[in-house]
C-alpha cells in the first residue's frame, strides 16, 4: 500500500470559510462526485435509447454497426485507458507535491486526448464522405453503396443507428474537449507550482472527471463497435 | 486529528473532538501499472470475442467485461476503494436511478404491444426498412408476406409507418396516399372521407383517393365507414379507380372496410 503524506494544517489556497484543509478538499470532492452522478444520468438516457432501438430493431443495429471501424475504436480505447493511467499518475504526483512530474503526466494525458479526437475526426470524415451524416442529412443510396462495397447490406433504417452513433460519440467527444480545457488549466497551475502542502484538489477533481469520460467510452466502445 | 483551535471541525456549534477528514491515499505506481495492464487485457478480450460468433450471448459478455473495466477504473484510478464511503454512496445512488430508469422503460416496452391490442390501437412498427432502391418499408416485405390484391398484383403497401390512432388519422392517411401513389401497385382506390363522412378533397378540389383494398383494413386509422360509405360520399372518384371498383360484382356489402372494393385483400386480419 502507498505511503500517506503528512496532511498540512494549512496551504496557500486554504479558504477561510472552511475549518480545515481536509474539509475544504472533502467539500470539493463531494461536489465533483455529485456532478459525476448527473453525468451518469445524462449518458444513461442515450444508453437506454440504444438498448430500446436495439431491442426493437436488432437487424438494423447489427447490419449498420458493421460499417464502424473496430480497429479505430480499439485504438481509441487503448489511448483513453492510457490517458486515464497518466491522469491517475498526475494526481499521485500532485499528492506528493511534485509539480514537475505532475505537469509531465498531464501533458501526456493531453496528448492522448488529442490523439483520441484525431482518430474520431478520421472516423467522422470517413463516414461523411460516404453520405453517412447524422439525422436527416443521411444519404441512403450513397451509404448503401458504401456498405455494399464492404460486403454488407443495410437492414431496416440505418440512419437511426447512425443518428445514435453520432449523438453518443458526439456528446462523449464534447466531454473530451471540455476535459482538454480543464487539463490545460491544471497543467498551467502545476507549471506555476501550485500543488504542494497537501493541496491538490483541482488535479484530483479534474482526474475524476477525466475518468468518468473514460468510463463512458468503456461502454460505448463495445456497444457501438463490437457487439454482434 | 485536530490539535489546535484553528484546525477544528464543528458539528452543531460544538467543536468535534474526534473526526475523520476526507483522507488522502497515495497509491504506488506499481498498482496503477497493474490496473492499466488488466484494462488492456480486458480490452483485447472484448475485441477478440467480437470476432467469435457468440450470438445472443455476445451482449451480456461484452457488458460484463465493460463492467469489470469500469470497476477497475472507478476503484483504483478514481480511488473509490480507499475513499470516503459517502462518495461511493453518491456514485452508487446514480447507478440505482439508472437501474430504475432502465427497468421501467423495459417494462413499458414489453407490455406496450399487449396494451395496444387491448385498446384496439393498431400500432405497427416499421419492421421493414429501405430496400435496395432506397424505398422505405421493404425489408420484411417479401412477396410471400404480402396479401395478393384482387387484381392479382402484389401490393407494396403492406408495410406502414404511420401511428394511426383513431381520431388523429389524417396525417397518416396523407402519408399513405403519397406512399400508394409512389409505390403501391394496387389500384383498388376509393375516395377518402374524413371522420364526419365528408369526402376529402385536396387544394384543387380533386378527391383524395386511398387504397381501400390493401391498406385501409390493416390500419386501425380509418373511420369505420365501409368502403360503400366512402363511395357514396365521394363526389367523383378518378375514372380508373371507379371503373375497377364497379367491376367487382362479387363484393359483399357487409364485409370489412375496403372489402367492397377489394374482396380478396380485405380479409387479412389486422395485427
Amino acid at each position: 500500500m502507498g505511503d500517506h503524506a503528512k496532511p498540512a494544517k494549512n496551504h496557500a489556497f486554504f479558504q477561510h470559510h472552511f475549518n480545515t484543509v481536509g474539509q475544504q478538499a472533502g467539500a470539493a470532492k463531494m461536489g465533483m462526485w455529485l456532478f459525476l452522478a448527473t453525468e451518469v444520468l445524462m449518458f444513461s438516457g442515450l444508453f437506454l435509447a440504444y438498448f430500446v432501438v436495439r431491442a426493437l430493431y436488432p437487424e438494423m443495429v447489427l447490419s449498420s454497426h458493421e460499417l464502424l471501424d473496430k480497429t479505430m475504436g480499439g485504438i481509441n480505447t487503448v489511448v483513453l485507458l492510457t490517458s486515464s493511467f497518466t491522469m491517475a499518475m498526475a494526481v499521485r504526483y500532485a499528492q506528493l507535491g511534485d509539480n514537475k512530474r505532475c505537469a509531465t503526466q498531464l501533458l501526456i494525458t493531453l496528448a492522448c486526448a488529442f490523439i483520441f479526437l484525431g482518430v474520431k475526426y478520421v472516423e467522422y470524415t470517413g463516414k461523411f464522405s460516404h453520405g453517412i451524416f447524422p439525422g436527416g442529412y443521411f444519404h441512403y443510396d450513397e451509404a448503401a453503396q458504401y456498405a455494399h462495397s464492404h460486403g454488407h447490406s443495410f437492414r431496416g433504417l440505418p440512419h437511426v443507428f447512425f443518428g445514435l452513433y453520432f449523438v453518443m460519440t458526439g456528446l462523449h467527444g464534447v466531454h473530451v474537449l471540455a476535459g482538454i480545457g480543464v487539463i490545460v488549466w491544471v497543467y498551467l497551475r502545476a507549471k506555476r507550482g501550485d500543488f504542494k502542502d497537501g493541496y491538490y484538489a483541482p488535479v484530483e477533481n479534474v482526474g475524476l472527471y477525466w475518468h468518468i469520460v473514460d468510463l463512458v467510452w468503456i461502454f460505448l466502445f463495445p456497444l457501438l463497435y463490437l457487439v454482434k | 486529528m485536530a490539535d489546535n483551535n484553528d484546525n477544528k471541525l464543528f458539528f452543531g456549534g460544538k467543536a468535534a473532538d474526534d473526526f475523520v477528514e476526507c483522507h488522502e491515499h497515495i497509491s504506488p505506481v506499481s498498482l496503477y501499472l497493474k490496473v492499466l495492464a488488466a484494462l488492456f487485457v480486458l480490452t483485447g478480450l472484448t475485441y477478440a470475442v467480437s470476432y467469435a460468433n457468440l450470438g445472443p450471448a455476445s451482449l451480456p459478455v461484452a457488458m460484463i467485461v465493460a463492467a469489470m473495466k469500469a470497476t477497475l477504473v472507478s476503484a483504483f484510478f478514481m480511488h473509490l476503494i480507499y475513499d470516503d464511503k459517502f462518495h461511493v454512496f453518491i456514485f452508487a445512488s446514480s447507478l440505482l436511478f439508472v437501474a430504475i430508469f432502465f427497468t421501467f422503460t423495459i417494462f413499458d416496452l414489453e407490455s406496450r404491444d399487449r396494451l395496444s391490442e387491448a385498446q384496439a390501437t393498431d400500432f405497427r412498427r416499421a419492421d421493414g426498412g429501405w430496400d435496395d432502391m432506397g424505398r422505405m418499408g421493404a425489408a420484411n416485405n417479401t412477396e410471400a408476406s404480402r396479401p395478393a390484391c384482387s387484381d392479382g398484383t402484389v401490393p407494396m403497401c403492406d408495410q406502414t409507418f404511420a401511428v394511426c390512432n383513431g381520431e388523429d388519422a389524417h396525417g397518416g392517411e396523407d402519408y399513405l396516399v403519397r406512399r400508394i401513389e409512389n409505390e403501391c401497385f394496387v389500384s383498388q382506390m376509393v375516395p377518402s372521407v374524413d371522420h364526419d363522412g365528408k369526402p376529402q378533397v385536396d387544394k384543387d378540389g380533386v378527391p383524395v383517393m386511398v387504397d381501400a383494398g390493401c391498406v385501409l383494413p390493416k390500419l386501425g386509422c380509418v373511420n369505420p365507414h365501409t368502403a360503400e360509405g366512402h363511395k357514396a360520399a365521394a363526389p367523383k372518384p378518378a375514372a380508373g379507380a371507379d371503373a375497377k371498383a364497379e367491376g367487382k360484382p362479387d363484393a359483399k356489402p357487409d364485409a370489412k372496410p375496403g372489402a367492397k372494393a377489394a374482396p380478396k385483400a380485405a380479409p387479412q386480419p389486422a395485427h
